[in-house]
């Protein structure tokens, strides 16, 4: 028991009289990266919001071994007019971190924020990337034993995000940093935890080895039929709103395939219809663009459908995410529009060899 | 392991771990820090300000209730006396109570995402008026002094009067930051109310010899009393004391009790509602 971290029984709270997390229990070791996935609203960030302090449980217990820094709040909470150092003792002293202590951290962090030479000047000279850069950096570099991660790499560039990922995997683990982590990116969470619980209505329903848990919980949320959220919902300017995604039909790699789409409302100009293809974990592999493939139509109520004469995907699960454009400018979105299930075919008369879903690509080899 | 935290659900909402209090005291110097800083940021003339502030209302309040009251010379210059000694600390207890009250709602970005205990931010506002405070202290102090009228008294009975006002200040600022989180209203009323409570105060002239039943009640509840003819008493070693301004403390130490629970009550919530 010496080396647990983060203990939790029976932990519980209701929220807005529902129970928003339930009869959980949790132990996280020293060193241990354990990945936290479901649906929006499962009890995620309940989980993470009651073991950081900010609500109290109705139920259950828990216990903290060690200091807690939470990147909650990467990227806000910085004043405007102090500079970048002032908001980092001020961040610090958030988390009983005393200015020595940042004073220490803060070259470092600065480094790899890229941003040593403007550390002095006003946060509000920065870009919003910068401040999203020394947000994470500052509290990557924290001296605390225990990691709350709310979805930190959604923001910020790829290669930042790429560099971030590498120092969570790098530096954290091997130091014995313990790291719950909150994630809808799937991939991130395969590649950096141990170990992966899976909530699900504010309940524990899976927990094991992250490929596995991701796996059972891909399966499962494809499985359900989609439910679109209501045009006020939605973003764009709502002009036309997509009214369906009709995917029915054969989707078998190397196969003609087809989907159509309808919308209603009335604005003139040219509709682009976007389809972009992705993992199930949300990771876009490509784009079927109806303006790209050369149909000019008005953007009145109408439907177009879009004809793939060989679907370059390999077997598995993609989501949809359909998007509506009137002359360049966002009409309506709808993410995670449909799923489709591609069936195993041959491609270019080929068996193609991947495990995962995949665009595949003709190409030729001399 | 150093830092142990363990937390239950029936843990009563008035417990307090002796690791949030020291949080407490980081956060609290943080802020105070930061809004001392923005003040040589934002403005041109500084502490200045400090000074400027109660010198010009002095000045102002003495030269107009002087000349509506008809005063002659010599009431005139105890007048300004009397407001002299009182003002620095209704400052100090007025700008407590309309910066504390409203900064969990200001730093909302912060509270709903940082667990640190929500007494620091009020505590932050008071230890920035405490700055002014001093400095207007000791200008108030120089004039006592040249004036020949200081107490000898005064430095043993300032720290006295000063916690006081604190305390009293700290209780309402508890009290209403933790009703705002919920009803934004006391916000908006506040200002009116503060200015209001300045007239109602003996804070140009000592308190008045009010009975106690009906207003008379209202007006030794008020905590501003105690701290208005207490810094008389320091100052000017002014001693007309009556029974009744014991209720005038009593009140300033009930509000920061019942203050400092309503906002440790609150805080289990406070990340539900902001």
């Amino acid at each position: 028991m010496s080396d647990v971290r983060i203990h939790a029984e029976n932990l519980g709270k209701q929220l807005g009289g529902r129970w928003a997390l339930r009869k959980l229990d949790l132990s996280v070791r020293a060193g241990e990266v354990v990945g936290i996935i479901g649906a929006n609203g499962a009890g995620k960030s309940t989980l993470l919001k009651t073991l950081s302090g900010l609500l109290h449980p109705d139920e259950g217990s828990y216990r903290i071994h060690g200091r807690m820094a939470s990147l909650l709040e990467v990227g806000t909470g910085f004043h405007p007019d102090l500079s970048g150092r002032e908001n980092a003792y001020l961040r610090g002293a958030l988390l009983g971190i005393t200015r020595s202590e940042i004073q220490r951290i803060l070259p470092v962090a600065a480094e790899f924020a890229g941003i040593t030479d403007r550390l002095d000047e006003p946060v509000k000279y920065y870009s919003s990337g910068m401040q999203v850069r020394l947000g994470f950096a500052l509290s990557a570099h924290l001296p605390a034993e225990i990691l709350l991660v709310d979805e930190v790499l959604a923001v910020g560039d790829a290669a930042f995000q790429a560099k971030s990922l590498d120092f969570m995997e790098s530096h954290w683990k091997s130091e014995g940093r313990s790291i719950l982590y909150v994630a809808h990116q799937l991939h991130t969470v395969r590649r950096i935890c141990d170990r992966v619980l899976w909530i699900e209505g504010g309940i524990l329903k899976m927990q094991g080895p992250a490929d596995e848990v991701c796996d059972a919980y891909i399966e499962h949320s494809t499985a359900q039929p989609i439910a679109w959220p209501s045009a006020a919902e939605r973003g764009g300017l709502g002009g036309i709103r997509a009214q369906q995604l009709d995917v029915e039909g054969d989707w078998t790699t190397g196969n003609p395939a087809s989907a159509q789409v309808a919308w209603t409302g009335s604005v003139s100009g040219t509709v682009d219809v976007r389809m972009s293809v992705a993992r199930s974990d949300g990771s876009p592999l490509t784009l079927w663009s109806s303006l790209q493939s050369g149909l000019e139509k008005p953007a009145a109520a109408g439907s177009a459908t879009v004809r793939i004469p060989e679907l370059a995907l390999s077997q598995g699960a993609y989501t949809l995410h359909l998007r509506l454009f009137v002359d360049g400018i966002l009409h309506d979105e709808v993410r995670d529009a449909a799923v489709i299930h591609v069936a195993h075919g041959l491609w270019q008369g080929q068996v193609y060899p991947t495990p995962r879903p995949m665009a595949l690509q003709e190409q030729h080899w001399i | 392991m150093s830092d142990v935290r363990e937390v239950h659900a029936s843990d009563p909402w008035w417990k307090l771990d002796r690791d949030s209090t020291r949080v407490g005291r980081r956060v609290a110097g943080a802020f105070a820090r930061r809004d001392i800083q923005l003040r040589y940021v934002q403005t041109r003339l500084g502490w200045l300000w400090a000074v400027i502030q109660p010198v010009a209302l002095i000045a102002g309040l003495t030269l107009v209730l002087g000349r509506v009251f008809g005063l002659p010379d010599e009431g005139l210059r105890q007048f300004a006396l009397n407001l002299a000694a009182a003002l620095p600390g209704w400052i100090w207890f007025q700008y407590i109570v309309s910066q504390g009250a409203p900064s969990l709602v200001h730093n909302q970005a912060l509270v709903v995402k940082s667990a640190f205990p929500r007494t620091a931010l009020p505590n932050a506002k008071a230890l920035v008026g405490f700055v002014d405070f001093a400095v207007a202290s000791m200008v108030v102090g120089t004039g006592l002094v040249l004036l020949g009228a200081a107490s000898p008294w005064a430095l043993v009975r300032l720290p006295l009067i000063a916690v006081f006002t604190a305390i009293s200040g700290l209780g309402w600022a508890y009290l209403l930051a933790a009703i705002s989180v919920r009803r934004r209203d006391v916000l908006s009323v506040l200002p009116v109310a503060l200015q209001v409570l300045f007239f109602v105060s003996p804070i140009a002239l000592p308190s008045a010899n009010f009975d106690l039943n009906g207003w008379g009640l209202i007006y030794w509840l008020n905590p501003a009393v105690a701290i208005a003819d207490g810094f008389r008493w320091a100052w000017l070693d002014w001693s007309v004391w009556q029974p009744a301004h014991a209720l005038s403390c009593a009140s300033g130490g009930i509000i920061f009790i019942v203050g400092l629970y309503s906002l440790r009550y609150q805080s289990r919530r406070i990340s539900e509602f902001l």
